[in-house]
């Protein structure tokens, strides 16, 4: 079908900003908030580099992986215009479709705790005219074409072609009008050769300041799985009363970091697509199951599904996290919650054997992820990684062979600091797709 | 939904046709309008942001008046009340001579005359000369070529080579960044020459940063090198161009060797230079005002003006000197002259200071000395250099009356805030300067309030004191007539200004296609007696370092402070929508010049020399010319205000403001 598609020339912005001010004004948001941004490549003028602008909003891909992430069905597609929208009146306000969009579309309206991005001014379209962002570019930057004009999706600076269909057309930069030549005299320019070249700076990842909750499900629900894996074999003994009411509270501070708390419920809604709404299913579920089995004291085969229910929401938490990854973290990181719990599992059900060779898989998994870091140039964090394998490694190696009780004292603190060590690391190094990560990539990459 | 075709007045190259909507009586959107070939796409953020800014709750809507350091709101008739009596009072005790009519370019329109006609009306003033802006470049313009006029915006398109010399579009004109793509599209070349790697460089094949103030050295060097090479239009030259021979033989002086010295060049480029002028026709110099805003700059804009005339780049399509098109100013006159001082003063005013040095000229005022000032328009305490000076010189007045929309660091200085309309709430004509375009721009709201416009503020001001304005000043219901009038007399009419925005009589769209020059000789004069006779400089353009340079000055940083894509001069900095764009005041400096001071990205700095100093916020950039900082004007005082640092000196002709005359340190703010 054909539909409307944004047109963007690289060689014709001269990063003005008239886009960005005319969705505000025409969309009526606050006047330091718009759903179109333009984003500067190499602001910090390297010479070998390129400055150009990019100027995004919604792309409104053909495949919508915003859509099928939204836990709460907030999203539709326009059926004339082919636009994203979300539904104000259903959205959570989780922010799930703004780590899914590898553009870094949707962006939180905080005063009504929803998400919200560019409607590819569905109205204007409707009375025949442009969009205000292509109708008000003032170089012709931004255009108005169709998807069936046969542009094709190409990988231009600062946009990687995420094969997701997006109604967009780039024009790249002309050959030979990339940048300008620059000489100056040999004095200064030895000068220059000198100076180091600037840091590669903002990326986009998950705040933990905000989502400390996350972090907190993440780190403790593999522990309550392995706990309660262990139940059967008469290893632990778990409170049934105690357990749901930990798995409650966990899903309660996790459910915090909504925008729109009343409508937590939706966040089930969307089970057939969003790993979100997977994941908050199956836990409540897992919970559910367990209690029965602890409380009635079931035989053990009862135990099994909701072992399975549990390992189904920490599988599901795991690719919640993998899939919107783009594309620094392994996809299998050392803080796995499914491979956490089978650790736990191995300690709390005295399989040592299972315990160490989860450990060694891990160890690897986390010194790969550090060696990849030294060598992209990155920080590996020092003094996280030491404690890390300290308290992670180091103390339960200790423990296993010296068989000493005050190492096992020590084992379970000792392991619990280290996975959430990890864990904040893994969200530390998650980034998110965004335009302006792969400019500050292209621009490094001109550099070198 | 109302839609009225309207013209943005603000001081600025585009001058672009708007279409506005309203919507229950407040601006709702501006959309392009396509009638306007200069600026076909619509209006730049600044025109957007109308939306924002006619509505601004910051806007002044009563008079107000001074009390302690705050302003509390009066009637009208006290206002004028207060004003009248001070006024009546100092014209009898101390001659209308004591007040200062300090009128600048905030906004364009033929009302601006009310202003002089009350003055007169009054018994005279003390008034300005010269210009902050531009008047340096329109000067030497006169001198070499009769008349500020150039081809038609549009016109860049057939251009082969265009060289952006000082000017920087995609920040200042954005509207002629279309016509250079083009251009380029077409197979043209893009030369920049900027200290500053900037907007409109990134998509040039060459960069050239000499440094500020060395241009001259720079044109003359590849003028040096066209004559050696045989790169002369010969024929033209015969025909169109006078004191060629004088000029070629004054060119030995400026081997590419010694211009690359001064201007810290490597001789490679300035060939590179030399070899395209020689080599590409037709070519178009597009020259900025920064350029020209140092004490040698009117012998610079001379020197870039004959790479032209000396190629046969003039009068034909695709070629020319892109500086000021003055062909729509038939309402008043275009020549540069009109705003110098008059060589014998008197008459009821008296032009007896000048814009670049206003704040030490107005201290300087003897018989009668300033006493009281009325400002419209403008922003002298902080667009005016030795923004210092010029404070104290208000300070010094017993009385100040400004005329304003905003609270401007001009307006806390009032005694008296008159609130003044938006460009929405009163029909006026306006012309431009660089496209050929003369427009209506109609009154299409009631202003909010009790905002009246000029005309009916010194209306009510004269019936105050007994002054006769009638048939000098239009009362509202009379503008239109007053308008029509004045068109009428030009061969145009308001019903068709109604239709769009007309062309004036006699337009040329190719300039000097006649080859007509209004020069003594007839011809493009690269040798002008005037220059010497008028302004004491060589007849000849030359080069000389600026009075204040990095071998002069004992501060080792040269500060420029270009405009910015966000702000008119002093004008929409403050609006929200501007404020999230660029919340505070940045200085960019090369990593180079940082450094050495241990300053990083970020850091809070203290940007000082022996005149002022500002605080901005740093910004570390490779494409600055090391040695140079920048930092963008228009930022009030509570940002910090770059004028603080600028020296108040006029520049070697036209009596412009040589603003980058000025050497700064800077150091960390502990």
């Amino acid at each position: 079908m054909s539909r409307p598609a944004f047109h963007f020339d690289l060689n014709r912005c001269t990063g003005c900003a008239a886009c960005q001010v005319a969705c505000i004004i025409e969309n009526q948001l606050p006047w330091d908030r718009s759903w179109r941004k333009v984003l500067d490549a190499n602001p910090e003028g390297a010479p070998a580099a390129p400055t150009y602008h990019l100027s995004m909003a919604c792309n409104h891909c053909e495949t919508a992986v915003c859509m099928k992430a939204c836990p709460a069905l907030a999203y539709s597609r326009d059926h004339v215009t082919g636009a994203l929208l979300i539904d104000a009146d259903k959205c959570i306000g989780c922010s799930y479709c703004s780590w899914v969009c590898p553009y870094d579309a949707p962006s939180v309206n905080h005063d009504r705790g929803i998400m919200e991005k560019c409607t590819f001014c569905a109205p204007r379209l409707a009375d025949g005219k442009e969009p205000a962002c292509v109708s008000w570019c003032p170089t012709d930057a931004l255009g108005l074409t169709s998807t069936e004009s046969g542009f094709t999706h190409q990988n231009v600076e600062g946009f990687k072609d995420a094969g997701l269909g997006p109604a967009l057309e780039l024009i790249p930069l002309a050959q030979g009008r990339r940048r300008p030549e620059i000489e100056l005299d040999p004095a200064t320019a030895a000068l220059i050769s000198e100076m180091s070249l600037p840091r590669i700076s903002a990326t986009r990842g998950i705040s933990l300041r905000k989502e400390w909750t996350l972090l907190l499900f993440t780190w403790l629900a593999p522990l309550m799985v392995g706990l309660f894996s262990a139940v059967p074999s008469r290893q632990t003994d778990v409170p049934p009363l105690a357990f749901a009411g930990a798995g409650v509270l966990l899903m309660l501070l996790a459910s915090l970091h909504l925008g729109n708390k009343a409508r937590a419920w939706r966040v089930i809604l969307g089970w057939r697509g969003s790993w979100l709404s997977r994941e908050i299913i199956l836990w409540p579920a897992f919970l559910g199951a367990g209690f029965i089995y602890l409380q009635w004291q079931l035989p053990t085969a009862w135990a099994i599904p909701a072992l399975l229910l549990g390992a189904g929401s920490l599988f599901s938490m795991d690719r919640l996290y993998t899939s919107i990854d783009a594309g620094r973290g392994p996809r299998l990181p050392s803080s796995s919650t499914l491979l956490t719990a089978l650790f736990y599992l191995g300690i709390f059900t005295g399989s040592m054997g299972l315990a160490k060779s989860v450990l060694a898989a891990k160890l690897l998994l986390y010194l790969a992820a550090k060696v990849r870091a030294a060598l992209e140039g990155r920080s590996f964090r020092p003094g996280l990684s030491l404690t890390r394998i300290f308290l992670g490694f180091l103390t339960p190696a200790l423990a296993f062979y010296s068989q000493s009780p005050a190492f096992a004292m020590l084992l379970i603190p000792a392991i619990l600091v280290a996975e959430f060590v990890d864990r904040m690391e893994f969200y530390f190094d998650l980034e998110l797709g965004s335009p302006k990560g792969q400019m500050e990539r292209d621009n490094r990459a001109f550099q070198e | 939904m109302p839609s009225f075709l309207t013209a943005c007045p603000r001081n600025c190259y585009s001058t672009c046709t708007l279409r506005v909507e309203l919507e229950d009586g407040r601006l709702r959107r501006v959309e392009p309008y396509q009638g306007n070939r200069a600026t076909p796409e619509g209006a730049c953020l600044k025109g957007l942001s109308y939306v924002e800014r006619v509505h601004s709750p910051d806007r002044i809507l009563h008079p107000l008046r001074r009390k302690g350091d705050k302003f509390e709101r009066i009637t009208w008739d006290e206002a004028l009340g207060v004003i009248g009596e001070k006024l009546l009072h100092l014209r009898a005790s101390h001659g209308p001579k004591s007040i200062l009519y300090y009128a600048a370019s905030g906004t364009k329109g033929m009302l601006k005359a009310a202003g002089s006609e009350f003055w007169k009306a009054y018994g005279g003033c003390t008034s300005i000369y010269g210009d902050l802006c531009w008047p340096s470049g329109l000067e030497a313009t006169r001198l070499t070529l009769g008349e500020n006029k150039h081809n038609a915006p549009w016109d860049l398109e057939n251009a082969r080579l265009i060289v952006l010399w000082g000017k920087n579009p995609a920040e200042t004109n954005v509207h002629q960044m279309p016509f250079i793509e083009s251009a380029l599209s077409a197979g043209g070349k893009l030369v920049v020459v900027d200290p500053r790697r900037t907007e409109s460089s990134e998509r040039a094949g060459m960069l050239i940063q000499p440094r500020p103030g060395t241009d001259a050295a720079l044109a003359l060097a590849v003028a040096h090198l066209l004559v050696r090479e045989n790169a002369v239009d010969t024929e033209f030259v015969d025909k169109h161009v006078s004191g060629f021979s004088e000029f070629a033989s004054s060119l030995g002086a400026f081997t590419p060797s010694r211009a690359a010295k001064i201007c810290g060049l490597s001789v490679g480029q300035i060939e590179k230079l030399a070899d395209l002028l020689a080599g590409t026709r037709p070519a178009s110099i597009v020259a900025g005002f920064g350029m020209q805003r140092y004490t040698n700059s009117g012998q610079t804009m001379r020197a870039i003006i004959a790479l032209l005339a000396i190629t046969g780049n003039i009068g034909k399509p695709g070629a020319g000197w892109v500086y000021a098109n003055l062909q729509s100013h038939i309402f008043e006159p275009k020549d540069p002259v009109a705003s110098f001082p008059p060589k014998v003063d008197e008459g009821p005013q008296r032009v007896s200071i000048s814009a670049a040095r206003l704040g030490a000229d107005m201290l300087a005022q003897k018989n009668p000395p300033l006493r009281a000032a009325w400002v419209e328009r403008g922003n002298p305490l902080n667009q005016n250099p030795e923004s210092g000076t010029v404070k104290d010189a208000f300070e010094a007045l017993d009385f100040v009356v400004v005329v304003e929309q905003f609270l401007t660091d001009t307006a806390r200085a009032a005694d008296i805030i008159l609130p003044a309309k938006s460009f929405l709430e009163q029909s006026d004509v306006i012309t431009a300067y660089w496209h050929p375009y003369i427009q209506l721009k109609p009154k299409v709201m009631e202003s909010p309030g009790e905002v009246m416009p000029e005309t009916e503020i010194y209306r009510a001001l004269g019936r105050h004191m007994d002054l006769d304005l009638e048939g000098k000043i239009p009362a509202e219901e009379e503008i239109e007539s007053y308008l029509e009038e004045r068109l009428v007399l030009q061969g145009l009419s308001l019903d068709e200004l109604r239709v769009g925005p007309q062309l004036p009589p006699g337009y040329q769209e190719i300039a000097f296609e006649d080859y007509r020059f209004d020069t003594p000789s007839g011809k493009i004069e690269l040798l002008s007696q005037e220059a010497r006779e008028r302004w004491g400089l060589s007849e000849l353009p030359d080069f000389t370092e600026a009075q204040e340079s990095s071998t002069s000055s004992k501060f080792p940083l040269q500060l420029l402070t270009p405009n910015t894509k966000n702000r008119i001069h002093s004008q929409f900095g403050d609006l929200k929508l501007m404020r999230a764009l660029e919340p505070e005041l940045l200085l960019t400096l090369h990593p180079a010049d940082a450094e050495p001071r241990g300053i990083a990205e970020d850091d809070r700095l203290r940007v000082f020399n022996d005149r002022g100093d500002f605080e901005a916020k740093a910004r570390l950039n490779f494409g600055l010319r090391p040695g140079c900082v920048s930092a963008p004007n228009g930022w009030w005082r509570n940002a910090g205000t770059v004028n603080d640092s600028s020296a108040g000196r006029e520049t070697d002709m036209g009596h412009g403001a040589a603003f980058h005359d000025n050497f700064v340190d800077v150091e960390l703010l502990s």
